[in-house]
């Protein structure tokens, strides 16, 4: 069983986003911390401890530069087998649907049983890339999965719709996207991170996969209307109550 | 070829605020010079619901297979009408099924996919805005391909005004479709809430509310204006609250007209999942406390004293 991990990386969630200033369509990234996109470590584990129950194999795949390299080494540490890098200059490209194609692309000569990936790259705020790929694939998918069983040619997934659990079969292969609760993901020992350095590391173009021309591009990046501080009130509940429900009907007009 | 096709989703024989601020958004982007046309999948009564607005026409197909939502047999379906319209945009709230179906569609059509946008701009061929980095960042993006899917952030764009008359309704019938993604069983949640990324109201708490009691009183206060309950990512990691209440980075990002924060302190990834909430009351006994720096009214004191005098004088209002 082969199983495929999608990968990407992102400034750490702490991190100070900052515009360049000779370029409002990149954000300044050297100053900042990089790291495997959250949701993507429920991949990567659900990946490592299926393939450790079912003796499979394991592939990380990630799209991006040279520094993102780190994030599957991360993921090799964590108990992946082998990577692929597919290299690009910028840091992220908001077409997530030629990433998809891209990505489909290079599975061509070894199509995975089960593909996953996280729920959603908190860069960009993409969610698409798991069900663009099945789809490209001719695959099927199901996103957000809080609980996975694998049988041996089809897995039980589970998850939330507005409030509702749907319990779902889905036949292998298949594509699958992770959200947080489906499982704790490992913290890597220091000897498991020095053997992740060894192991092996495929690194492709772009081009080499046939990405079509930018069809999605920054035009500016701006920061969003600064909230000021508003009123402040102490007192009294009822009084500081009244106070808040005047302000929300007279003042903001709110309902 | 072009215009305009709008998924209008039904929930419960319903159908979708966000639908019909979808369909709003693509008037906008339509500017009265391309056509708007609406697809209706599964509940074939409710077309005529959609056909008071301002549309070209609502196509509606409708089988066994799309009783309820499942990936393939909706794609396919929605994929159908597509052809069948001629239209180059597509257009859906980006709600939890949107966003399963728009990303699917998109790959099929060899489309670009922008998801979440806030706005349209017209003025320069078509693009969007959307937040990035969790809405620390507000990109502008272009979209220079044939075929665009775009979803819309639920509570941003307005709702169309009904016509008058009745869009003409077409009916397609559907193709059988290959499902390998079985919905075996579907559990409905006890409570009827809306889903925190589309509720006009949030009462959400943080450390302050104390556990899992604490949240009763928000529970009881959100139910009471209509509204739905959040929670700050502490209280989820102590087991407070579910997962599913998360809003922030790693939660959910929300936009209601009023976020009301209880004893939550206000960092920097909680903020960015609520940041363009139309209005922010904070209740927080610290009134040096990151929260009270941003919202527009804030009220030092205790929640559990303070919410239920709140909980009194919002309920007038809204019962008016």
């Amino acid at each position: 069983m082969l199983i495929a991990v999608i990968l990407r990386q992102v400034p750490d969630t702490e991190a100070d986003i900052v515009i360049h200033p000779e370029d409002p369509t990149r954000i300044i990234g050297d100053d900042i911390k990089w790291i495997m996109n959250p949701y993507d470590e429920f991949a990567v584990e659900a990946a490592v401890s299926t393939a450790e129950e079912h003796s499979g194999e394991t592939l990380a795949i990630c799209i991006g530069s040279e520094k993102a390299e780190s994030v599957i080494r991360t993921a090799m540490a964590m108990g992946i087998d082998a990577g692929l890098l597919i290299r690009r200059d910028s840091d992220n490209n908001p077409d997530i649907i030629s990433e998809a194609k891209v990505i489909a692309a290079s599975l061509k000569e070894q199509m995975p049983d089960l593909i996953l990936c996280g729920r959603e790259y908190i860069d960009t705020g993409d969610d698409g890339i798991a069900a663009a790929l099945a789809e490209f694939l001719h695959v099927p998918h199901v996103l957000n999965v809080n609980k996975l069983t694998v049988d041996s040619d089809q897995i039980q997934v589970e998850r939330e719709v507005d409030g509702d659990t749907l319990r779902i079969s889905m036949t292998l292969p298949g594509v699958v996207s992770c959200q947080k609760g489906l499982n704790e993901p490992r913290y890597p020992n220091l000897m498991a991170v020095r053997k992740a350095q060894k192991k092996p590391l495929d690194i492709k173009s772009l081009s080499d996969l046939g990405d079509d021309a930018a069809r999605m591009r920054y035009i500016a990046l701006s920061y969003p209307p600064a909230r000021s501080a508003g009123r402040l009130v102490k007192g009294e509940p009822e009084d500081t109550a009244r106070q808040a429900a005047e302000w929300l009907t007279r003042d903001a007009r709110a309902f | 070829m072009s215009g305009i096709l709008v998924w209008v989703e039904t929930k419960n024989g319903r159908l979708r605020k966000s639908s019909l601020e979808a369909i709003q958004a693509g008037l906008q982007i339509g500017k009265n010079s391309e056509p708007v046309s609406a697809v209706v999948i599964g509940d074939r009564v409710l077309a005529d619901h959609v056909a008071i607005y301002p549309l070209k026409n609502v196509f509606v197909i409708s089988g066994d297979q799309t009783k309820t939502y499942q990936s393939e047999p909706f794609t396919d379906a929605f994929f159908q009408a597509f052809e069948v319209s001629g239209a180059s945009t597509v257009i859906m709230g980006a709600t939890a099924l949107g966003r399963d179906l728009s990303a699917r569609l998109a790959a099929r059509m060899d489309a670009v996919l922008a998801t979440d946008i806030i706005s349209v701009d017209m003025s320069d061929g078509l693009s969007i805005l959307k937040p990035v980095y969790s809405g620390k960042l507000i990109a502008k993006i272009s979209l220079d391909a044939p075929r665009q899917v775009i979803t819309i952030r639920p509570n941003v764009f307005d709702t169309p005004e009904e016509t008058g008359n009745t869009a003409p309704v077409v009916v397609i019938e559907p193709v059988s479709s290959d499902i390998r993604a079985q919905v075996r069983e579907a559990v409905t949640a006890a409570q009827d809430a809306i889903d925190i990324t589309e509720a006009e109201i949030i009462v959400s708490g943080g450390r302050g509310v104390g556990g899992p009691d604490g949240f009763k009183l928000l529970e009881e206060t959100a139910k009471l204006l209509g509204g739905s309950v959040g929670a700050s990512r502490t209280a989820v990691d102590e087991g407070w609250i579910p997962y599913k209440h998360q809003v922030g980075q790693t939660g959910k990002v929300v936009s209601p007209i009023l976020y009301i924060a209880c004893g939550i302190s206000g960092a920097i990834q909680h903020f960015a999942g609520m940041g363009s909430a139309r209005f922010i009351i904070a209740i927080n006994t610290d009134p040096e406390a990151p929260i009270m720096k941003k919202a527009d009214f804030a009220i030092v004191g205790n929640l559990f004293n303070v919410l239920p005098a709140l909980r009194d004088e919002l309920g007038k209002i809204i019962r008016k």
